[in-house]
């Protein structure tokens, strides 16, 4: 049975964290240094080392992950720890800080730890949400497969038109042409679909309309069918619109397919390069206390 | 049941070839799984696509979703095949042929030809972050160089060399070292706020006492004597253990109890003799306040010292306000009883009520009090004058030997002109102007009016005037008797080593006689100052301790300083900053 990183080894490393928590904050608490509390009491200096071996602990998840060969614990017990280790982090560091910021470099290494550790609670909920819509979505077919059943879907409309009226012709193929999902961040985030189809608009000239999910096209073939009297035209009318309705079906699983890997994706992108962010801040904030000591 | 599969593939060439393909059973299953009947390895297959099942009614083709298959060029999913029917199943078209003897059904296979044309042609949307371009590599190295360099390389390669390039950093508007600073300085540093290396003079290197004392050196002063047996401790302490920067909220002096009771809390273990007692806080451990009195000067005013502006120099002893020997001996008289008697006390203008602001003037701000002298304070009421006959006539007062001269002079005087009643109740037996008394007349004369200055001397010296106040004493020399008076001198400081505003002091429910118990103080040896319990009335110990809770708290340096100012600085190094 399938078990989530955040139920891990019975959540081994959640009491850990709390554990870690726990003690920091007791320890907050006793200590009572002659300053205001900040990173340069001996409580200090010792939540800021456990802190920074955290963070550089955590970053190397990245390394860890690549190491395919690695027998040092599993890589499902790496993320449940990366996960509960680092959301201590915000009690850890808040409590190094003794609750003092500023415009410095100290508080630019405490803010870029937020923003990667808020990136990675909307990593967390990412991986616990969508894994299950994507696979639902895809319905077993992988990437290749879903855009091939477009274009599967394509030729066959291709080899209908070759027997329908011209003017039929022009407006599915201008609707392949102009078949436009994805293609922008917003887009893919939002399954937004920018298709359009060229179409005789009310005045009788042929215009790009919007096409959102193929209906504008649908709708135009539908009533193309009901105007043909001609039987064998309307069969093969009748046969386009149910190719059409497919390619919308498949081109809306690729929509939404693009959206969950969006997402599933896209906060690493912040995670990632904020932590190095985080890291050359941390240096300057370790290596500046003691250089102006 | 027997199923006939021929299984048609077509070389580069055209040319076909057949196989055949016998299956034992009711289902023909098609897909790209290996467990498929037939089994088709191309992508646009699922794993398990389609299902022929055949029975003796029908032959059914069930496509599973999301496929779909074209029979006879008719989208569907579900269909009961025909003999001659062509199902078009992803890339490959499926024939249901005449059945031939001794099967139950026959099938043929073969590729599509109209779905030759290559998928990868047709350009694929863009559907993925990494499609679009979103990079974390490129942008990571970004990041972390712009906040490495920027916020440590940069500034810190100004520090290199005479300190000039990071002069120029400040004046732009890129990261310098201000960056750095974990919290505003104190305002009373604020004009070093840009000038880090005013404190943080050397790299990687704490804070030292020299950069401090670069300023503060002058106006300085230590907490013990040089000599004392803590000056090797004190001196290994660091400016910067007590006035911690960069915190906020800024707190350059620290008030914590716990740096002085470190030592003061067992002052044997600290090399103190045993008259200095242990501390641990005010309402807990604190002992009674001691207080420096003047033991004032038994060498009297005499007639060897008139005119001297000042008696010799008063001792000073320390004593606890608990210690029996606790006396003030200022060589005054002086009942504050009297002085404060509600019903008032005669004085020269009539019953006069008095109150402590009469003689306690404050100075300027009102923390202390201003020295209580003679004229200002008790010549209005105790008046110098000897005779009734001549009020305005007074003495001058701390000068015995004149104050006889003078005495003498005036009687001599008055009883030369005839004026022989001192009180000037008979008529005075007046000459003509001009007229000479004999030699002898004028010896007697004079030796009467000697009489009577010694008789008025007597007078206000022993028992009317000086002695209401003072201690006299008379001695008989051989030009008659002289009176000693011994000097008042008066503590005015009490508690030298804590520091009390009365001005803070002053509340709407607070008067003197709260601490100060005069009303019923009958002698000048009583020391009116308040004992620790009064002031624990209302001052706690440290804040927030269980004891103090309600009281204002009361750190040691709310009423102690650290830097005593009878000590100067001791260190050779801070000797010679100040030099």
């Amino acid at each position: 049975m399938h078990q989530s990183m955040l139920d891990y080894a019975s959540r081994r490393y959640l009491k850990i964290a709390l554990l870690l928590c726990g003690v920091s904050v007791i320890a907050y608490l006793w200590h009572d240094p002659i300053s205001p509390p900040n990173g340069g009491t001996w409580l200090g200096y010792t939540l800021g080392g456990i802190g920074a071996a955290l963070i550089l602990w955590l970053t190397a998840l990245g390394i860890r992950k690549r190491a395919y060969r690695s027998s040092l614990g599993s890589l499902q017990g790496w993320v449940s720890a990366h996960v509960y280790l680092g959301l201590s982090l915000i009690l850890i560091a808040t409590l190094h800080a003794g609750f003092q910021v500023g415009w410095n470099i100290h508080t630019l290494a405490y803010v870029l730890m937020m923003l990667v550790i808020v990136s990675g609670i909307v990593g967390v909920v990412a991986y616990l949400r969508f894994p299950e819509q994507l696979s639902a979505n895809r319905a077993g077919l992988n990437a290749t497969q879903m855009l091939q059943e477009v274009d599967d879907l394509d030729q066959r409309a291709e080899r209908l038109i070759t027997n329908l009226p011209i003017e039929i012709g022009h407006a599915v193929r201008s609707a392949r042409e102009h078949t436009r999902i994805g293609g922008g961040t917003l887009a893919i985030l939002t399954s937004r679909d920018r298709s359009q189809v060229e179409l005789p608009a009310a005045d009788g000239v042929i215009r790009l309309q919007g096409n959102d999910s193929q209906n504008r096209l649908l709708d135009w073939l539908g009533t193309q069918l009901s105007r043909s009297t001609d039987g064998e035209l309307s069969r093969r009318i009748s046969d386009l619109i149910n190719i059409v309705a497919a390619r919308r079906v498949a081109l809306r699983r690729l929509q939404r397919d693009a959206r969950v890997r969006g997402w599933l994706d896209i906060w690493l992108y912040f995670h990632v390069p904020i932590t190095f962010a985080l890291l050359g801040a941390l240096i300057a904030h370790v290596v500046s206390v003691f250089l102006y000591w | 049941m027997r199923i006939l599969i021929q299984i048609i593939s077509r070389g580069p060439g055209g040319g076909a070839e057949t196989q055949e393909k016998i299956h034992a059973g009711d289902t023909v299953t098609f897909g790209r799984a290996t467990d498929q009947v037939l089994q088709c390895n191309d992508p646009r297959v699922l794993l398990q696509h389609a299902t022929i099942k055949i029975s003796d009614e029908r032959v059914g083709l069930t496509v599973n979703s999301p496929a779909q298959a074209a029979v006879n060029g008719r989208l569907c999913r579900d269909a009961s095949l025909q003999i001659g029917d062509i199902v078009q199943l992803g890339p490959m078209l499926l024939r249901r042929l005449r059945t031939p003897a001794g099967y139950d059904a026959a099938f043929s296979l073969e590729p599509d030809p109209r779905s030759a044309v290559a998928v990868k042609d047709i350009e694929a949307p863009k559907l993925t972050l990494q499609a679009l371009g979103w990079r974390k590599r490129v942008w990571a190295w970004v990041f972390f160089l712009a906040c490495f360099g920027l916020g440590l390389l940069l500034p810190w390669s100004g520090l290199s060399g005479d300190g000039a390039l990071l002069q120029s950093l400040r004046g732009t508007p890129l990261p310098a070292d201000g960056q750095w600073s974990s919290g505003a300085l104190h305002p009373a540093h604020a004009e070093l706020e840009l000038e880090c290396e005013a404190c943080h003079a050397k790299p990687f290197q704490r804070v030292r006492n020299e950069s401090c004392l670069d300023c503060h050196s002058t106006h300085l002063t230590q907490h013990v004597a040089e000599g004392h047996p803590q000056v090797d401790s004190l001196m290994a302490d660091r400016c910067t253990t007590c006035h911690i920067e960069h915190d906020e909220p800024s707190t350059l002096v620290q008030a914590d109890t716990r740096l002085c009771t470190d030592c003061h809390a067992n002052p044997a273990a600290s090399g103190f003799d045993e008259s200095v007692l242990a501390v641990t806080d005010f309402v807990t451990q604190h002992p009674e306040f001691q207080v420096s009195l003047l033991q004032a000067s038994s060498q009297p005013i005499t007639s060897a010292m008139a005119g001297m502006a000042s008696p010799a120099p008063a001792r000073l002893q320390r004593l606890r306000l608990d210690d029996p020997r606790l006396k003030e001996s200022s060589n005054l008289e002086f009942p504050h009883k009297v002085h404060l008697d509600p019903k008032g006390i005669q004085a020269p203008t009539g019953d006069v009520v008095m109150g402590c602001a009469d003689c306690h003037t404050p100075t300027m701000g009102g923390a202390q009090f201003s020295p209580i002298n003679m004229e200002q304070h008790c010549a209005s009421c105790h008046r110098l004058e000897f005779d009734p006959a001549q009020p305005e006539r007074q003495l001058p007062h701390a000068e015995p030997a004149e104050a006889w001269r003078i005495l003498l002079g005036h009687y001599s005087a008055r009883f030369l002109e005839g004026y022989a009643d001192p009180l000037a109740t008979s008529a005075p037996n007046r000459r003509g102007t001009g007229e000479r008394l004999s030699p002898q007349e004028r010896a007697v004369r004079l030796g009467q009016a000697r009489a009577r200055a010694l008789l008025v001397a007597t007078d206000i010296f022993e028992r009317r005037v000086c002695a209401d106040c003072h201690t006299v004493t008379r001695r008989e020399t051989d030009e008659g008797p002289q009176w000693d008076v011994l000097p008042v001198q008066l503590t005015q400081v009490f508690m030298p080593k804590a520091r009390f505003d009365h001005a803070s002091h002053r509340t709407a429910d607070l008067a003197c006689s709260s601490c100060h118990e005069a009303e019923n103080s009958e002698s000048a040896t009583d020391v009116l100052m308040p004992r620790i319990e009064s002031c624990r009335d209302c001052h706690g110990g440290e804040p927030g301790a269980a004891h103090s809770r309600h009281l204002v708290p009361g750190e040691c340096v709310s009423c102690h300083v650290f830097h005593e100012e009878t000590h100067p600085l001791w260190t050779p190094s801070a000797k010679a900053l100040a030099q």
